[in-house]
């Protein structure tokens, strides 16, 4: 058993420190209500992999990340560029698009390339299992920078985020420099993410423990402690059945999350239950 | 008036047309002199111009550093077969995107079997064959035995027969300078392999019967010859290759079991619990077990495979790993098939070093 926790620790520690960061952006993903700006960020990032894997850079070397980042800075930009106080076209649709089109790029490109096939699916699916520990302390390192980057600023992020007509208001057109700012950093995060989890196991991360936090509390410190809690869980049952089981791991703690919401929402259900039977009680007393 | 000449024109037109495509059709054939070789492998294209020479314009639909198994049938691949004259392929149950390209290509004369239709596993003894009916349980078994035969440069010489057979009933009248360059080419796979001092004494044909046997070495090692044991006149790539055989190595997948069985490599085991299975966790532990209790040193990965799990397992146990073309041209400076062998032999022989 011991022989198992040892070979397991590296895919848990990248786990733990993938999530520590993504916990706290999900809640303001969740928050600006753009769900699926990680997702398309995300398979931007992984277009841009698979352009550096065509001409011949293998996703290990630091020019793969250099590609990666480089689409992840025109898709932070147009991102930033669209976020308008009145929308012709819904910002959700633009992302929806970007998110698409990202996509069938990414395929035609690795169309061209001999494994390109393998390629997506690795993108797709992540290859957490086989981390090694150069990794795990490059993205901890990446990681604590934009951490701190984030706390140094959560002011401004805090308000661009929950009250952006007020920052308009206030700051004028500044707020879009904020906003290009949050993105960036969000998008380096998610880059190093990618690289190491693939696009499904980022996005969930990003979105499930977050929204599991917003169904019992509204307090920041509170749903960052509730989101650390869920994702803690669901990657050591997710790794241990991956194993087990011989699943890759990552889709399996990507389902291990899924059935954490559905709990998180039945527990909440059951227990507004028993709250008001307590009071019609305590009212007819 | 004006419509009718409009309509004269348009006829006009398409009789001009038709009349060109004829002509031109029957002009581009009239011209072609050379024969088209068509190979699925990149190494049958290598091995093919040497035996064709100039008389063949060759070229191949997987690229060397592609799998093999895996290979998406491309319109442009059956624009190359409706050409072809001369189509090979292995001819077990590897290139199974094959018959849909063949299809596709509607030309009859290189359906399986016509004349135009190179086997190049005819004849070649096979290693892994299955000992029960295999099923999809067993993984990706190949049912005829190990496709791989490329990995031996003797089976080259088998694979260049089978291929000077299709050249000279494509175009018999050839025959006599497929024969000269088939010659050539055998004599200088022999040298290369042997060196010339051994195929000078005992030809290449004995030499390879031998090394099939497994009794060459030993034989050299014990036999005399002017006061020296004839292992001193060993040169070649099985020279080159001593420094490597007899040790024990990790494959990815059961690509290089030809190239193991000549060169005295003890593959102990695969990184693939099955074949063409992914890597699982539990596996890639257990072999991580066993790298350690066999200390094995060298870990061999073709170069189309993924590197994350024998990276890790390189960083795990600190063996080399290996990550060489399967194939000609998988890799720049990889262009013929002599340069594939040389390319492996040194690559090993390097990753050996290192490794202390």
């Amino acid at each position: 058993m011991s022989e198992i926790l040892i070979f397991m620790l590296p895919p848990f520690v990248a786990c733990i420190a993938i999530l520590s960061i993504h916990a706290y952006l999900g809640i303001h993903v969740l928050e600006r209500e753009i769900i699926f700006v990680d997702l398309a960020l995300a398979q931007i990032a992984a277009l841009g992999t698979t352009v550096g894997f065509l001409l011949g850079i293998h996703v290990e070397d630091s020019l793969s990340f250099v590609f990666s980042f480089g689409f992840v800075f025109f898709g932070a930009a147009i991102f930033a560029l669209t976020r308008m106080r009145h929308q012709t076209i819904p910002q959700e649709a633009i992302i929806g698009i970007v998110y698409a089109v990202a996509t069938a790029g990414a395929i035609l490109v690795a169309d061209r390339a001999p494994g390109g096939a393998e390629h997506i699916k690795e993108i797709l699916m992540g290859s957490i299992l086989w981390i090694t520990w150069p990794t795990i302390l490059k993205i901890m390192v990446v990681y604590f920078l934009v951490a701190g980057f984030h706390w140094a600023l959560r002011k401004k992020f805090l308000i661009i985020t929950e009250d952006y007509e007020q920052a308009v208001l206030e700051q004028g057109l500044r707020v879009k420099l904020w906003d290009f700012l949050f993105y960036i950093s969000f998008g380096i995060v998610i880059v190093m993410s990618v690289r190491v989890a693939g696009i499904m196991l980022v996005f969930s991360f990003l979105v499930v423990p977050a929204a599991v936090s917003m169904i019992f509390s509204k307090k920041w410190l509170t749903k960052l402690m509730i989101g650390w809690v869920v994702g803690l869980f669901a990657s050591i049952l997710g790794l241990y059945t991956s194993y087990a089981l011989d699943f890759p791991s990552g889709p399996t703690i990507v389902c291990f999350l899924g059935i954490s919401l559905v709990l998180a929402g039945f527990i909440k259900t059951v227990w507004i239950r028993k709250n008001r039977v307590v009071s019609s009680a305590s009212l007819k007393v | 008036m004006r419509y009718k000449s409009l309509k004269g024109f348009w006829l006009v037109s398409l009789y001009l047309l038709l009349l060109l495509s004829i002509i031109g059709s029957g002009y581009g054939q009239h011209h072609r002199t050379d024969i088209s070789v068509v190979a699925s492998l990149p190494c049958y294209a290598s091995i093919a111009k040497y035996i064709g020479g100039d008389l063949v314009i060759v070229d191949h639909i997987a690229a060397g550093n592609q799998d093999p198994h895996f290979v998406q049938p491309k319109p442009s691949y059956a624009r190359m077969l409706t050409r072809a004259d001369l189509f090979i392929t292995t001819g077990l149950d590897l290139e199974l995107w094959v018959p849909t390209i063949i299809d596709k290509a509607r030309n009859k004369k290189i359906f399986e079997g016509a004349v135009g239709y190179v086997s190049a596993a005819t004849d070649i003894s096979l290693v892994d064959k299955p000992l029960v009916n295999p099923d999809r349980s067993m993984g990706d078994v190949h049912v005829y035995g190990n496709p791989h035969i490329h990995t031996s440069p003797l089976n080259a010489k088998l694979i260049a027969e089978n291929i000077l057979i299709g050249l000279k009933k494509v175009s018999p009248e050839n025959s006599a300078i497929y024969d000269d360059n088939y010659k050539e080419f055998v004599n200088q796979i022999d040298r290369s392999m042997f060196g010339d001092e051994l195929v000078d004494m005992f030809g290449g044909e004995v030499l390879s019967k031998m090394v099939m046997s497994g009794t060459l070495i030993s034989f050299l090692q014990t036999k005399e010859y002017g006061g020296e044991k004839l292992i001193s006149k060993l040169g070649g790539w099985l020279s080159k290759g001593m420094p490597f055989r007899g040790k024990k190595v990790m494959c990815y997948h059961k690509n290089w079991n030809y190239f193991a069985r000549d060169f005295g490599l003890e593959i102990i085991d695969y990184i693939e619990p099955k074949p063409g299975i992914p890597p699982t966790a539990k596996h890639v532990k257990e072999v991580i077990e066993e790298i350690e209790k066999q200390d094995i040193r060298v870990m061999i990965v073709a170069n189309y495979f993924e590197r994350n799990s024998p990276k890790m397992i390189a960083e795990r146990t600190g063996i080399k790993d290996v990550f060489i073309p399967l194939d000609v041209a998988g890799e720049s400076d990889v262009n013929t098939y002599f340069d594939l062998i040389n390319c492996w032999i040194d690559r090993l022989n390097e990753a050996f070093k290192l490794s202390g």
